[in-house]
């Protein structure tokens, strides 16, 4: 396994479009050139999560791929869930996606958004002592 | 992928220190020597949590030679009492200083409480051990369209 990406963030990721469509962007990777036969898998980890405003209201991820710098299209799905309370803290997030992407440029990015007017938090910092990790987003190559 | 260091617990482990500089140990990997350029990745993996209250947060933090770099985990309680609250994961990715480096778990909760991190044995029935797992790609292979050089051993 190689790794052909990855990209971290320090600070949270505030969501609040209620679509997939308009998914607030999380974190964004750097471009990747891929052979159109290459297995990659694409993670997304973060510390933590919360939704500040509903307990029933539905957070969710999704993967977005843009192709040779074209508009970036949601490939799918990563994550689904409600938040135990307003507030609480819901534990990690490891989201991933094994694919054969077709040949060209990938630039991969984790969008969130809610199901009704909401704010869905994902949570990030430097690390060190009493500040949680970075969340990222990595590539690897599934096959070397 | 290279593995660097594995160790497991096949017990369960009880934190009920309330601040990350008293965290109780969970576990520890064994020390591994690093050149100072070698980028590693560090995880950790139980099957189940439970909390004796659902209001505290139960954390855990990740910790280098004794020192901790960052909260890795962080979660309330839906039920108790030590309700099985699902897994736990984190990963981290670092490149550390060049030396000796011991890798350790430690929880601990936001108020007086007991967070439990579930460990059993292998092939026992019940939970697996919870562990923890350092590894190192023997190449990292950029492929930014702007600077596409091939392979590039890094060690």
């Amino acid at each position: 396994m190689a790794e052909l990406d990855y990209v971290q963030k320090t600070t949270n990721s505030d969501c609040t479009a209620t679509s997939a469509a308009t998914a607030n962007v999380v974190i964004t990777g750097n471009a990747i050139n891929l052979d159109g036969a290459t297995i990659v898998v694409i993670e997304y980890y973060c510390v933590t999560w919360t939704n500040l405003d509903s307990a029933t209201v539905i957070n969710s991820l999704e993967l977005y791929d843009a192709l040779d710098g074209g508009t970036a299209v949601d490939i799918g799905r990563v994550f689904d869930c409600r938040s135990i309370a307003t507030l609480a803290l819901n534990g990690s997030i490891l989201a991933a996606h094994r694919r054969v992407p077709v040949a060209g440029s990938h630039v991969f990015s984790i969008r969130g958004w809610v199901g009704s007017a909401s704010t869905f938090s994902l949570a990030a910092d430097v690390g060190g002592v009493g500040f949680r990790m970075p969340m990222f987003v990595r590539v690897t190559d599934a096959d070397s | 992928m290279l593995e660097l260091a594995y160790a497991q617990k096949v017990t369960d482990t009880e934190c009920t220190a309330t601040s990350e500089a008293t965290a109780d140990l969970i576990l520890a990997a064994a020390a591994i020597n690093l050149g100072g350029s070698t980028t590693i990745i560090v995880e950790f993996v139980a099957t189940a949590w439970g909390q004796s209250s659902t209001s505290p947060n139960s954390n855990l933090a990740l910790y280098d030679n004794g020192s901790s770099i960052g909260i890795a985990w962080s979660s309330r309680s839906r039920s108790t009492p030590f309700a099985e609250e699902g897994g736990v994961f984190f990963r981290r990715r670092l490149t550390p200083s060049a030396g000796s480096h011991t890798f350790d778990v430690r929880g601990y909760v936001s108020s007086a409480s007991t967070f439990t991190v579930a460990g059993g044995p292998v092939d026992g029935g019940g939970d697996l051990p919870c562990w923890i797992r350092i590894t190192t790609e023997s190449e990292f292979v950029p492929r930014h369209p702007a600077h596409d050089h091939g392979s590039v051993t890094i060690f």
